[in-house]
């Protein structure tokens, strides 16, 4: 076989080979999210979202859940919002980029990966125990908020950087001061990448259930939160705790909660993406 | 208008003043040589400084157009036309004062029999018409008006290869009046070569206007 | 407009310089610009070597030379715009108005009110017309809408680009083609109202007719402004400028009235580069 052909068979199979690992990924989760709307798309009504946990499962529900993952989610973002990206806007605009920021970057970026668990035994240390605030809302978030708080600095750098110079540039020249150019010119230039990455972020850590487990959530919670040092339940930890129970009923609730847990990943997922689209649009 | 062409028009400008600057001592030049006016020639000569330094000027004036502007197609064509014109119309300037010149050193006039005799008359009047065409060609770039010269020049040639023979007689006749027979010999063959200065620069007219080179061409 | 277009037409090729000085007799002697001994360092690389250089008000400098031989970063200095480079140094004094400006005390903002700066690619800011061109007076505080709406139609017609947007100021700057975007970014720096305007090869990334209006534009503009224009292109130095500095490895090789330069220039090296014998 001459050479022409034999790289046309290679394009050929490496097409073939793509389209069979697409088709494998997009199966599994058809089969997936199908499994689970086929278990627990019956049992979600208005009582199933009201109703607070009980013993029998047919009256219980994910209210305090539910009501848990909100609170935990809007202490996160007041926390972690602004922390994370005035610490990028530092990093990318104000500091020298000498070998100790190089040192800097690299550090921020291994955190990211680091084990939420981990993320949890610190919280747990810090602000459980000697900052005595007890397993409530606010240790929760404080910890959550540790945990995205490298992904909401590196996602806010990466949009600054994503500014072309030209436009700072441009802004210098006209007299306007570093304040000023970063307020006028980059932040809403940057906006939509800043506020892609932080509603990742804030999705990730409302799926996030080992780290507030070591915390102290609760995994049976009569009630929802009032104020942010109540103790909370937050929905992954729900699902887990009926997953273990041996009534199929709770089984059933399990898949409903899921199912309400991926409608709210993907109702974010679809804000970030609208976001996104929205900002390079700007940039036509 | 930019910058380009504020100069263009500007070059335009001096060298059509070169024009009438030239065609006024031609015609005061020949004037004061058929009435031997002293002092209208004395005005030629004193003038003759302007020619010279608008010559120098236009020149000047060129070279910079042609090295900040790097014109094409017409323009670079109106700029190697100015040169030539420019050059041409310094020589008409020359032939003016040197006729001049001959009425102030000259004491006597030249006598009326002899102007008759070799048609000066008509020859200034030929030259002045011929002067009036080429003045209307460049400021209208009429090229028609340009090539109403080449036949006219004829008329010139006409009269100065007559001249030699006609004052030749006129001298054998009277011998007193030589030294007037040959300056009037002379001016007219000045201004035969007037007609030839005059042609080239409705040569360059037309090359100019329509980028027709008309040199060592037969005309009709 | 017109009146000043009479007065060139009377006296076409001589001086300009001598025109506006008497409309303004305190310009005759003005040195707008001075540079003395001026030396730059990036890091241990010396960009520009020494150099010497007096600009006059209202007029049009061009600065020609191969690349990297430091007439953009000669330029920066006027603006102070290499700061932001980390290892930029600089010795040497740079007046303008008779004031360095490189005296610790000096207000960088305020220099650039009156030093604007024109860049290679044009850079509208992602915002409306309207927007771009009074970026420069919100910045100054200025919140007075009557004034603002006043320069910025100032500005773009200035630009000549007024009756092209008059209709929609709202549109984004983007939106426009690239020669109305360069004409963009000029009405934005004419709104702050400088003295002097630098250009950074303004019309390296526009097509020709874009370029003409420009170059045409800096022909108004030089009645009020002092121009200095970095070019690549020596047909543009000679076409707009009336003086022009030849650079080469960071030396300023010669400084002369552009007639001079492109007819009969002092240094051989000038000559050779302008007849593309070399670089």
């Amino acid at each position: 076989m001459n050479n022409l052909r034999k790289n046309r068979l290679k394009d050929q199979l490496f097409k073939y080979w793509g389209i069979f690992c697409t088709i494998i990924g997009l199966v599994l989760l058809v089969v997936f999210i199908g499994d689970i709307l086929i278990d627990g798309l019956l049992r979600i009504d208005w009582e199933f979202i009201t109703n607070l946990p009980s013993r029998k499962p047919e009256k219980s529900g994910i209210y305090t859940a539910l009501m848990g993952s909100i609170w935990i989610l809007f202490f996160t973002t007041i926390i972690a919002f602004p922390m994370g990206v005035a610490a990028g806007i530092y990093l990318e605009e104000y500091s020298k980029k000498n070998k100790l920021a190089g040192l800097l970057e690299i550090n921020i970026s291994n955190l990211a990966g680091v084990p939420s668990i981990i993320y949890g035994l610190l919280g747990l240390e810090v602000f459980v125990r000697i900052m005595n605030l007890g397993a409530s809302v606010l240790a929760g978030s404080l910890t959550l908020s540790l945990l995205i708080l490298p992904i909401v600095i590196v996602a806010t750098r990466e949009a600054i950087k994503a500014v072309p110079s030209s436009i700072k540039d441009a802004s210098y020249a006209l007299g306007a001061s570093k304040w000023q150019t970063i307020w006028h010119q980059i932040l809403p230039a940057s906006g939509g990448g800043i506020l892609t990455g932080v509603i990742l972020a804030l999705s990730r850590a409302v799926g996030e259930t080992a780290p507030l487990i070591v915390v102290g959530a609760l995994a049976y919670v009569p009630f929802a939160p009032e104020n942010p040092m109540d103790e909370f339940s937050v929905l992954p930890i729900q699902i887990f705790n009926w997953i273990s129970r041996p009534q199929h009923g709770f089984i059933e609730n399990a898949a409903a909660a899921i199912i309400i847990l991926l409608l709210i990943t993907f109702i974010m997922n679809g804000i970030a993406v609208y976001f996104r689209n929205k900002w390079q649009k700007k940039w036509k | 208008m930019d910058n380009a062409e504020y100069q263009r028009e500007a070059l335009n400008q001096t060298v059509f003043d070169m024009l009438t600057l030239c065609t006024s001592q031609l015609e005061k030049a020949n004037e004061s040589f058929v009435n031997h006016d002293g002092d209208l020639a004395e005005e030629v000569i004193h003038r003759e400084n302007r020619v010279n330094a608008m010559d120098i000027k236009i020149e000047r004036d060129c070279e910079r157009f042609l090295a900040l502007f790097n014109p094409v197609a017409i323009d670079l064509r109106f700029a190697m036309a100015v040169l030539k014109i420019n050059s041409d119309l310094e020589r008409i300037g020359d032939h003016a004062f040197n006729i001049s010149n001959y009425v102030v050193e000259e004491e006597n006039a030249i006598p009326s029999h002899l102007f008759k005799a070799v048609q000066f008359d008509k020859m200034v009047d030929t030259i002045k018409s011929m002067m009036e065409n080429i003045t209307i060609a460049y400021e209208e770039k009429d090229v028609k008006s340009a090539r109403k010269v080449f036949k006219k020049d004829k008329v010139l040639d006409k009269i100065n290869i007559k001249s030699f023979k006609i004052l030749e007689t006129e001298i054998q006749k009277d011998p007193s009046i030589i030294k007037e027979a040959l300056f009037l010999f002379s001016v007219v063959k000045k201004l035969e070569r007037v007609g030839d200065l005059i042609k080239n620069i409705a040569e360059d007219i037309i090359f100019y206007t329509d980028a027709e080179i008309l040199k060592h061409k037969r005309k009709k | 407009m017109a009146e000043e277009m009479e007065i060139i037409m009377e006296k076409p090729i001589k001086e300009p310089t001598i025109l506006d000085s008497v409309i303004n007799p305190s310009l005759k002697k003005t040195h707008k610009i001075e540079v003395i001994d001026s030396k730059v360092w990036y890091g241990d690389f010396q960009a520009i070597k020494g150099i010497d250089m007096t600009i006059k008000a209202n007029s049009v400098t061009a600065f020609i030379g191969p690349s990297g031989c430091g007439k953009s970063t000669f330029l920066r200095l006027f603006n102070r715009m290499n700061d932001y480079v980390d290892s930029f140094r600089m010795e040497g004094k740079i007046k303008i108005d008779g004031k360095n400006i490189y005296k610790k005390k000096v207000n960088v903002e305020e220099l650039r009110k009156e030093v604007g700066m024109v860049f290679q690619k044009p850079n509208p800011f992602p915002k409306s017309i309207f927007e771009n061109v009074a970026y420069g007076l919100k910045i100054q505080g200025i919140k007075d809408k009557k004034f603002i709406n006043e320069r910025v139609e100032k500005a773009l017609r200035q630009a000549d680009l007024w009756d092209e947007v008059k209709d929609n100021l709202k549109k984004s700057g983007l939106a426009l083609s690239g020669g109305q975007q360069q004409r963009l970014c000029i009405a934005r720096t004419l709104a702050v109202e400088p003295s002097i305007i630098l250009m950074d090869e303004p019309t390296s990334a526009l097509d020709p007719i874009s370029t003409a209006k420009i170059e045409q534009l800096i022909f108004e503009l030089k009645k009020k402004y002092t121009i200095v224009i970095v070019t690549h292109n020596m047909q543009q130095a000679s076409r707009i400028s009336d003086y022009t500095a030849f650079f080469y490895i960071g030396e300023l090789i010669e400084f002369n009235k552009t007639k001079t330069i492109f007819t009969n220039p002092e240094k051989k090296q000038t000559e050779n580069y302008i007849t593309g014998r070399f670089g």
